[in-house]
């Protein structure tokens, strides 16, 4: 098992937003969390990362248990992360964006080749890669995040809400490139408020309701249940 | 009338790189940590005086009173991150605390340094190597103001590549946008922040040997006016700019020298009023500064 | 405020009024010195107390302020022999002569006027910004106090203030402000302060006029401030250009700093701290024998001490020791009646 969060409960301040989470990601596959707004899905990536800190319980990865380190040292122990509306370096130019995430790369050559092939993966970044990252378009904002998070060949991708604010057509642009990425071998945790294309991008699936997990399964499987089907699908 | 310009402008050059050294070494930990560094004027001085120290009280060569400024500044601006803003940031101080912290740094250094010197003015030691005078068509250069021409040209083109083109420079500008995000990225924020001191008081210290040079003096309280003008140049440029503050910084620089220089003599010691008053003006008409600033929050932390 | 309440103030206030006679019949010139200077600040620290410590207003101004209204009281009570001799002012000025009274009103008024001038258009700066402003008014002030030669003689400042504050005039003024601002605390101005200094979104929402709020806050501390200042000057009889620059700004930053901003007490406990602190640590600048070792003079001691003071408190108190609380004497009533049903808790 890669990821394991093991009965995490966490929150800002006094209040919590998670109750005893347990979620479970393995090598190769991508896995959805699924939930509306504010249930704590945003909480539980940040929890990960190092963002904030669990009060309780313990989440191991690789083998690791990450819980006490910095944001940097998870990073450099495989993790990383395509937050929630973009978070990029708006003062820098794309590429320097994806120099950015590719900061734990020793190698400059490795960097340089890694770079290839995200503009390979991107040619719309590599049209712009000069270009200032605050004045590229929502979809192009949000592949260059997910770019950006591709960039150090991690261990694990955490993505979230990629769909947030995008048109159609780009969504699912989007979501192409990142069943792309999964192929090449990056296993995704994915949180999405667009429960649909999550399933069905999905192997496993885990629906949060209230900072609790309410559901998990394997993704097709959920698609066919009827209480997804009338709280969660066809909303979008 | 173009030639007195011509000559007063050659004058102010030197002070204007003082300012705008200073201005950078503000807008830079502005731009990374959100508070302003009142004490900065003090790493300057600390550095003017231990070059004075090392030459005049232990007969060290001028070279090595250099680098002895340098290097103490460098050491007095970590003493003032560890000991005072480190901790504000970890105990998340609001930023009324941080900022009478600071201030309180600034105070406490120039008086630490006035008690054991007394506040009379010292004289710097300038080599003899550095005496002299040269014509350059009717406009006079003394050789210092050639030398510090060229130091100040050679360090704008290191730093201006180190903050363009370097991964460490990308780093730094991508934790003044984000230091939170760029954590994420697996960039050690904290020495990235520790860099960003060390570069700014170097900056603060080569910029007292340039202003020991040109005027002569070392005195505890010699920090205060050139520090908060060095502010007001960063603030001009664009708070988090760096290419923008050294600009600003020469704006200032050149602009109260000027100043001075066409008003009445009686009226010369208003000049105080002119850097206030470019201050007041820009704030008014352009509180971002002349160039876009570098900072996408105020104040990062502890919020 | 019922009448168990208001009999205790009343006692109280009896009692200081007996220690004011004793101390000035009886204290020596230090010591009563330490005791007016108490009062003073004291005034001083709630006044800036209102204007920064609750609607987000870090100004840094009040030097200024306190330089011009008390030059200006200078310039109605100085002996007309002396302004003729040492000044050049116009006539009118030259011969006039006020009693301490109106001559401190006007140059509170004037002290306030020029605070609304020149720092008011700043108040849309952001945070740093406006702290900068503000220190660049002090600053400024005093350039011009230096300049005017014709008014106040430069950098050589004047003397010959005549002495009228005594402890009476101080503590009475003291007594008139802690009456005057705990009244306006707990009216309907007072709760729409607190407000805006416990969440400025939230009370703006609520309809709080935020921009009301923070003019007249500024306008109050500011003549409570320019009468300090003027107190201040006929206190210590002379007066310069210098005589309140940053340092003394940040003497008085520190009195609210370990006092708590935000609350009356804390600001005569700040100031109560600090001014007996600077006071007495004082003579040990000059130089004292320790175990027969001859130590020399240190001018800049205690400065130093109390920057180091004042960094360590914001790093691990920065509310100060009041902490926003105000002091009442029902607290401790209670921790010496009830002490069980404390310990319980």
């Amino acid at each position: 098992m890669l990821l394991q969060i093991n009965d995490i409960t966490a929150g800002y301040g006094e209040s919590n937003v998670l109750h005893k989470i347990n979620i479970q990601v393995d090598k190769g596959e991508i896995v959805s969390l699924i939930g509306s707004n504010g249930v704590g899905k945003t909480t539980t990536l940040r929890c990960i990362m190092g963002i904030i800190r669990p009060k309780t319980g313990s989440i191991i990865f690789d083998g690791k248990n990450v819980n006490k380190f910095s944001s940097h040292k998870i990073a450099s122990a495989g993790i990383s992360y395509s937050p929630e509306g973009r978070e990029l370096f708006g003062n820098l130019s794309v590429y320097e964006n994806l120099r950015i995430g590719g900061y734990l790369i020793q190698n400059y050559q490795d960097m340089r080749n890694r770079l290839e092939w995200v503009y390979e993966l991107f040619p719309k970044l590599y049209e712009r890669k000069n270009q200032i990252a605050s004045s590229l378009s929502g979809g192009e904002q949000q592949m260059l995040a997910i770019a950006r998070a591709i960039m150090p060949s991690p261990k694990l991708i955490l993505l979230d809400e990629p769909s947030l604010g995008l048109a159609p057509i780009i969504v699912d642009h989007i979501f192409e490139k990142i069943l792309e990425i999964n192929q090449s071998g990056t296993p995704i945790l994915l949180v999405e408020q667009n429960s649909d294309l999550a399933l069905e991008v999905s192997k496993h699936s885990y629906i949060m309701e209230k900072g609790q997990i309410r559901l998990e399964g394997n993704s097709k499987e959920l698609l066919k249940n009827d209480y997804i089907k009338n709280t969660y699908l066809g909303v979008a | 009338m173009g030639l007195y310009l011509l000559q007063q402008i050659v004058n102010s050059l030197i002070y204007g790189s003082v300012i705008g050294f200073l201005a950078i070494g503000y807008t830079m930990i502005y731009g990374i940590l959100g508070l302003i560094n009142f004490a900065h004027g003090e790493i300057f001085m600390i550095g003017a005086f231990t070059c004075y120290i090392l030459v005049t009280f232990y007969q060290f060569p001028f070279f090595t009173g250099v680098i002895g400024a340098v290097l103490a500044s460098v050491v007095t601006g970590l003493l003032l991150y560890y000991l005072v803003y480190r901790p504000c940031i970890k105990n998340k101080a609001p930023i009324v605390a941080v900022f009478i912290a600071s201030f309180g740094a600034s105070l406490g250094l120039r008086y630490l340094f006035m008690m054991i010197f007394g506040d009379q003015g010292r004289a710097f030691p300038a080599p003899d190597y550095l005496r002299g005078m040269h014509m350059v068509g009717q406009i006079v250069f003394s050789k210092r103001d050639l030398v510090m021409f060229v130091v100040t040209i050679v360090v704008m083109l290191i730093i201006t590549y180190l903050i363009k083109y370097t991964k460490v420079g990308m780093a730094m500008r991508a934790v003044s946008y984000n230091i939170k995000i760029a954590e994420v990225m697996g960039v050690n924020t904290n020495r990235i922040i520790v860099t960003t001191f060390i570069i700014g008081s170097a900056l603060a210290g080569i910029s007292a040997i340039q202003y020991g040079l040109n005027f002569g003096i070392v005195q505890p309280s010699m920090g205060f006016t050139p520090g908060l003008e060095g502010f007001i140049g960063a603030v001009i440029g664009g708070i988090g700019n760096v290419p923008g503050a050294m600009i600003g910084g020469f704006i200032v620089g050149i602009g109260e020298i000027l100043f001075v220089a066409f008003l009445p003599s009686h009226l010369s010691a208003l000049r105080p009023i002119f850097v206030w008053g470019l201050l007041f003006l820009i704030l008014f008409l352009k509180p971002t500064g002349l160039f876009r600033p570098n900072v996408k929050y105020e104040g990062t932390w502890g919020e | 405020m019922n009448s168990t309440k208001l009999s205790v103030s009343i006692i109280i206030i009896a009692m200081i009024g007996v220690l004011l006679y004793l101390s000035e019949t009886f204290l020596g010139g230090f010591n009563l010195q330490l005791v007016r200077l108490l009062g003073i600040n004291s005034i001083i620290a709630i006044g800036v107390n209102i204007t920064n410590g609750y609607t987000n207003i870090f100004s840094l101004g009040f030097g200024g302020i306190m330089l011009v209204a008390a030059y200006t009281s200078i310039m109605f009570t100085m002996p007309i022999s002396y302004k003729e001799a040492a000044l050049h002012l116009p006539m009118w000025l030259e011969q006039a002569q006020l009693p301490f009274l109106p001559a401190m009103l006007i140059g509170a008024v004037l002290g306030v006027i020029t605070s609304v001038v020149l720092v008011l258009p700043a108040f849309r700066l952001r945070g740093h910004y406006f702290i900068l402003a503000s220190i660049g008014i002090n600053l400024v002030i005093a350039n011009l106090a230096e300049n005017m030669h014709d008014y106040t003689q430069g950098s050589h400042g004047l003397r010959n203030v005549p002495a009228y504050t005594d402890s009476w005039w101080i503590y009475g003024i003291l007594l008139l402000t802690v009456i005057f601002v705990w009244r306006l605390m707990h009216s309907k101005y007072g709760r729409a302060l607190i407000s805006i200094s416990k969440d400025q979104r939230l009370a703006a929402v609520m309809g709080v006029d935020i921009v009301r709020y923070k003019i007249y806050s500024f306008i109050i501390g500011s003549f409570i401030v320019a009468v300090g200042g003027v107190l201040w000057v006929h206190l210590i009889q002379c007066i310069n250009p210098q005589a309140f620059n940053l340092m003394f700004v940040f003497e008085l930053i520190a009195m609210l700093a370990i006092g708590g901003i935000g609350t009356i007490s804390g600001a005569i406990l700040g100031a109560t701290i600090v001014t007996v602190f600077t006071q007495a640590a004082a003579p040990i600048q000059e130089g004292f024998i320790l175990f027969g070792l001859n130590i020399p003079p240190m001018y800049g001691l205690v400065n130093l001490l109390m920057a180091i003071i004042i960094i360590v408190i914001m790093i691990y108190r920065p509310d100060g020791i009041m902490k926003g609380k105000e002091f009442n004497f029902e607290s401790i009533f209670r921790r010496f009646r009830h002490s069980p049903e404390i310990a319980e808790k």
